[in-house]
């Protein structure tokens, strides 16, 4: 079977607000740089198929589908859209390469919500419109303050060691290229923050970002003829859950579990904590990622090995060393490319130190934002 | 882009506003949900009861959440539970701070499989995992969720 790998990868935006490009602007700009990093492919006559992941809601126009072509070169082409994070578009491209029917797949994902001028009306209206929505909540993001306050009481992670997570990760951003909102804080100035929502703070949410990311996808065989620099896809896999929270078990992050026995299977990664190099995560709420943590077996008690610094850029599990969503503002259903790239450019030694030449394989995650627990994982590898 | 180097001023790009009017919509409570809704509407908390499994949870659907099979059963509960998880807005979506905060809680019943999220009225700083807290229904119900209007601690 085909051996899926990243080919080209092109991103427009990652800051707090974009006024001169509309968002499909801002896709071509992505796209076209996303085509020329794959070796000036061409995509009218070199992509087979594309895909793109997006929520009519976020973008203000309903059956969305049909404004996706255009901007990137895929009219009269297979054109499939996803309402989800942009890491299930690439299990979707991944199961195409695989399936040995395309050769070329584009990925799309962006997000505007600098545009979005209801954005609490849009999140409620994600949640039950029965049995939960008519709790009319004075602040949406109630119902992940539950999962957090769940997570932590059970595992026993004081409110310093989510304070040192937010403050390591906001100055880890500060050694990326596309981080608005990295920062030098201190705990003291974390701790000194009032609840929002209780267990978290205004500090435990990533502001919002604009931001278009396109991805090229394509078989190893292919895409040998356009560059030899590319990034195999070694697996990915996607888990959704019930609608429904309450059935949940708030304190563990079960789809992470499922979808990580899964993913490692296929690629044959026996001990994550020696054989991955790099955690790209989830971090657009602070207590997302220390889920993570758990659900993937890297750590047996969060608490302690936060305070020793063992997923800072130095330690021995680095999760998002380059800053995650903390520092570059949550670009909605974008933010799965948004690690991906971070990945990509990781493997490729474009980003970062001898630190991280000899990593070998790095793992993605993405959930689905806000109210969905729908996971994806990938591995990605040289 | 070359198209950048065009623009002298962005205030030059035009925007526009608009409204979307989406925000009415049936939402249908189907046959079990119904019935479910008539039980508040008299002030009666109940489970639905899966026949095949015995899987009795909350909130109630026609298929179990369990075992996927059909449901047709309902069966009262005393409405007596505890908090699985809670937190205490401070500040609403606005950034507005709350001139009393205001508590949500995951309540959970004994034997029964999800629960209620809702609102509870007690001291934020009383409030715990694990406290044992009881329904107070409305005086004027409709068969809403809303029926009850908050929980409260079991003294």
């Amino acid at each position: 079977m085909s051996q899926p790998v990243v080919l080209g990868i092109g991103y427009s935006g990652f800051q707090p607000s974009t006024s001169h490009y509309n968002i499909r602007e801002m896709i071509y700009e992505a796209a076209a740089k996303a085509y020329e990093d794959a070796g000036g492919i061409d995509p009218g006559s070199d992509v087979d198929a594309f895909v793109s992941c997006q929520e009519d809601f976020w973008e203000g126009i309903s059956i969305n589908d049909e404004f996706v072509p255009d901007q990137l070169g895929a009219v009269l082409k297979p054109v499939y859209t996803i309402s989800g994070d942009s890491l299930q578009c690439v299990l979707s491209a991944y199961s195409m390469i695989r399936s040995g029917a395309f050769d070329i797949v584009v990925v799309e994902s962006h997000g505007k919500p600098s545009e979005i001028l209801t954005m609490r009306d849009i999140i409620l209206m994600s949640y039950d419109p029965i049995y939960i929505r008519p709790l009319n909540p004075e602040n949406v993001f109630v119902f992940n303050a539950l999962e957090a306050k769940a997570f932590m009481e059970y595992n026993k992670i004081d409110r310093e060691a989510l304070g040192r997570y937010v403050i390591s990760s906001l100055r880890k951003g500060l050694r990326g290229r596309r981080n608005p909102y990295a920062s030098i804080k201190n705990v003291e100035a974390y701790l000194e923050e009032e609840y929002v929502v209780e267990p978290l703070t205004k500090l435990d949410f990533a502001p919002y970002s604009d931001a278009a990311v396109v991805v090229v996808i394509a078989s190893e065989d292919v895409a040998k003829k356009f560059s030899d620099e590319y990034i195999k896809i070694s697996g990915v896999w996607s888990v959704s859950g019930t609608s429904s929270i309450v059935y949940d078990d708030l304190r563990e992050d079960t789809m992470t579990k499922i979808a990580a026995r899964k993913v490692f299977d296929m690629t044959g990664i026996k001990d994550p904590v020696r054989e991955i190099g790099v955690f790209e995560i989830d971090e657009r709420i602070s207590h997302v990622p220390l889920m993570v943590i758990k659900a993937l077996r890297l750590s047996e008690d969060v608490n302690r090995d936060l305070m020793m610094g063992r997923f800072d850029e130095e330690g021995d599990l680095p999760v998002n060393p380059f800053g995650g969503a903390l520092s570059e503002g949550n670009v909605l259903e974008a933010h799965g490319l948004a690690r991906l790239v971070n990945a990509y450019e990781i493997l490729k030694g474009s980003l970062g130190s001898r630190r991280y030449s000899d990593v070998e394989k790095i793992l993605i995650h993405s959930r689905r934002w806000p109210s969905s627990r729908t996971t994806t994982l990938a591995i990605l590898s040289r | 882009m070359s198209y950048m180097r065009r623009i002298s001023s962005l205030d030059k790009i035009y925007h526009f506003k608009t409204e979307m009017e989406i925000n009415a919509y049936h939402y249908t409570a189907g046959p079990i949900g119904t019935r479910w809704l008539e039980a508040l509407k008299n002030g009666e908390l109940k489970v639905a009861k899966c026949n095949k499994c015995g899987t009795r949870f909350l909130p109630p659907k026609l298929y179990c959440p369990k075992c996927f099979s059909e449901v047709s059963e309902l069966e009262s509960i005393s409405g007596e539970g505890y908090i699985d998880t809670y937190s205490v807005i401070y500040y609403n979506d606005s950034g507005e701070r709350m001139s009393e905060p205001v508590i949500i809680a995951l309540i959970r019943f004994e034997g029964i499989y999800g629960g209620i999220i809702h609102r509870v009225k007690t001291d934020p700083k009383k409030i715990r995992i694990g406290m044992r807290v009881k329904p107070v229904f409305r005086r004027d119900k409709k068969g809403s969720i809303d029926d009850i209007e908050y929980f409260q601690p079991i003294e």
